[in-house]
């Protein structure tokens, strides 16, 4: 399935501390005509690809901002220009849910939407609207946005990024965040800096592991008590139930597979390169998602792969955890794709200092004794 | 959340007995020589007693137990446990009663006591009295409670936890004092209702007259307190931080800064929950049909 990122608006109603959207000045929303566009550009796309389906994440700023109306005629204009293919289109949606109402919901239950991916901060003043970032406004809206979504029936997971500010007590927000969310999932990531640390929230690979580390005992000890937690439930399927369940940043796979669109029409590889503008494939006002789909630039993220696997990765035990790590942090580094990241070292150090310790669980388990992968 | 009807919580007063019909009813009293006349007229009205709540401010020793209370279902919360040789001379009659006897916590020698009724075989509980508690003779009683081997009655609330507790739910334990507002809620002779009995003696009522419960899931501070759990979720420090949350749900956060004990003893009784849970599922039989 092709996922698209889909950004019709760079607006946001939050000032969050380590978002990369918000510091543009002049954010701009999608028109209704290259909304249209798109729908024609995707119905074209899936009549091309028989067998393809295509995921729109509903990305932002924060997309409820475009109001109702607009969602209302994004689903019409699904209705209207991809009449044979609709049904392979799928939608999600990320929010920070402070601006949900009722109506917002029967629309995205059109959309067929049953799950909403959000974002959730306690520590107080990172996120929220205005330059304080008044958190209790927003967490007080979120909190809302919560229970419709729960007397709705409809789903929700969020990500928790990991900031220097969380790192003094580690287990204080996983007992927070765990008493929130009791069922469904959460995330653990770390905050990407690019450019200047100028709030210094920055962490480095090593506080990001021992971070994963003071959390993961307990997590272990009780999973069955606790919701899916990752990255623990990730290492834990792909190590011990062979599955492999990596975010988008280490599947080494994301070269054909994503797409970022962005309020102009502006197309890049996913929503981290669009706000970095870290690469191009033009704009779909000039060509089609078939196109760029095919952009003869994606190739290198497959060959960083062959490159990884003969040099900086070679004989690499924990490869397939992350292919190196996410191609853009590459090039944030050293200014090129073709390099493993250091969130790889984050990665390795927690494994081997937390997670192979007290699971009891070995390498060799899963690739025999020479610890390597067969390629 | 399935609209059940509630369970009304009140002091004994007739005119208000007299005013319900086919309702379930807990009926609070201190006194003894009410409990045939209550269930009588609770009866009479076609209402359905689920429990008569008796408050009595001496020694569970001095209780006249009856016989003829054989089949009512009671709560007692009495203060202290007294001689231990009166009360031995009721037991067999306490046995056969459908009672759970409630010592407080504000009687530190409770502990020990309730430690001995399960033994004897009488369901009780404590009575929580948040600025007297003694959180580390409560996990004596807990640990007992849920993990002795040896035959004994239960013990509340540590009973209800261990056997409502469900990782995918919060555990609201204050059904065992109904004060639980999914269940129950609290009425006065006026007919002013509340969310619990805290709430009902403060005067902050949710509502008036019993015409408006059909509608009471509709009622906005209804609605509120049921996410009223919330608001520990909005402050920067806290019980939302305290990795037994789920099953105290910040009860004791009024206290907690003079008495921090609840965090530890709420923690190892969720371990004790996780235990029986987890035992459970290792003794479940296998289900056969059924002729």
């Amino acid at each position: 399935m092709a996922t698209i990122i889909f950004k019709p608006t760079e607006k946001c109603n939050s000032n969050c501390i380590y978002c990369d959207v918000v510091v543009k000045k002049q954010p701009k929303t999608m028109s209704f005509e290259l909304l249209e566009h798109i729908f024609k550009n995707i119905d074209e796309y899936l009549k091309a690809k028989p067998q393809e389906r295509i995921q729109l994440v509903w990305h932002g700023g924060e997309p409820l901002l475009l109001g109702e109306d607009y969602f209302l005629k994004a689903a019409e204009m699904q209705d209207k220009y991809c009449p044979e293919t609709k049904h392979r289109i799928q939608h999600a949606i990320q929010s920070n849910l402070t601006l949900l109402n009722q109506n917002f919901i029967n629309i995205f239950r059109r959309m067929g939407i049953d799950q909403i991916g959000t974002s959730f901060e306690p520590i107080a003043n990172m996120r929220g609207p205005g330059a304080k970032r008044d958190s209790l406004a927003y967490n007080t809206q979120f909190m809302k946005g919560i229970n419709l979504l729960e007397q709705n029936n409809i789903g929700w997971g969020f990500i928790y990024v990991v900031t220097k500010k969380a790192l003094a007590r580690p287990l204080d927000i996983f007992f927070y965040l765990s008493n929130l969310k009791l069922t469904g999932s959460f995330m653990l990531n770390p905050v990407l800096v690019y450019g200047e640390d100028k709030e210094n929230i920055g962490i480095t690979s090593e506080e990001y592991a021992d971070f994963l580390g003071a959390i993961f005992p307990q997590w272990w000890k009780y999973r069955d008590r606790y919701p899916i937690v990752n990255p623990f439930k990730m290492f834990t399927e792909n190590l011990v139930e062979n599955k492999l369940t990596t975010g988008c940043e280490d599947t080494g796979m994301c070269a054909y597979g994503h797409v970022y669109i962005g309020p102009s029409g502006e197309a890049s590889q996913c929503g981290r390169a669009g706000d970095w503008e870290i690469i191009s494939y033009g704009n779909i006002n000039e060509r089609s998602l078939i196109d760029i789909m095919q952009d003869e630039q994606r190739e290198q993220f497959i060959k960083r792969n062959d490159v990884l696997l003969a040099g900086e990765c070679k004989d690499c035990p924990f490869w397939e955890f992350c292919h190196g790590g996410c191609p853009l942090d590459s090039f944030i580094q050293t200014k090129s794709f073709m390099h493993r990241t250091n969130r790889c070292e984050g990665k390795k150090l927690f494994l081997e200092k937390y997670f192979f310790p007290i699971t009891g669980i070995r390498l060799e388990d899963k690739y025999g004794k020479d610890n390597k992968k067969n390629n | 959340m399935r609209e059940r009807e509630h369970i009304l919580v009140f002091h004994f007063d007739e005119n208000l007995v007299n005013r319900l019909h086919n309702k379930r009813v807990v009926v609070i009293t201190s006194d003894f020589e009410k409990v045939h006349h209550i269930c009588k007229l609770v009866n009479d009205r076609h209402n359905s007693l689920h429990c008569l709540v008796i408050h009595h401010k001496g020694s569970l020793a001095s209780i006249p137990f009856n016989e003829n209370w054989r089949g009512i279902p009671m709560a007692i919360f009495a203060n202290e446990m007294g001689p231990f040789k009166e009360m031995m001379a009721k037991l067999q009659l306490m046995r056969s009663l459908s009672t759970r006897i409630f010592l407080s916590s504000a009687n530190k020698a409770n502990f020990t006591n309730l430690h001995i009724l399960a033994s004897l075989g009488i369901d009780c509980g404590i009575s929580f009295d948040e600025n007297n508690i003694d959180w580390e003779a409560m996990n004596d009683l807990m640990t007992y409670a849920v993990y002795s081997k040896v035959n004994h009655a239960s013990v509340e609330p540590f009973q209800f936890v261990t056997q409502a507790y469900e990782p995918s739910r919060f555990t609201e334990f204050s059904s065992v004092y109904f004060d639980n507002p999914q269940t129950y809620l609290h009425i006065d002779k006026d007919e002013n209702i509340a969310l619990n009995s805290k709430d009902l003696k403060q005067g902050n009522f949710i509502a008036k007259g019993l015409d408006v419960l059909p509608g009471i899931y509709g009622n906005e501070k209804f609605v509120e307190s049921l996410h009223a759990w919330q608001s520990f979720f909005l402050k920067e420090n806290g019980c939302a931080y305290c990795q037994a949350w789920r099953i105290c749900l910040g009860k004791f956060s009024e206290s907690y800064d003079k008495n921090p004990g609840c965090r530890q003893f709420f923690i190892d009784l969720m371990e004790g929950a996780d235990h029986f849970r987890a035992l459970q599922h290792k003794n479940k039989r296998k289900e056969l049909w059924q002729p």
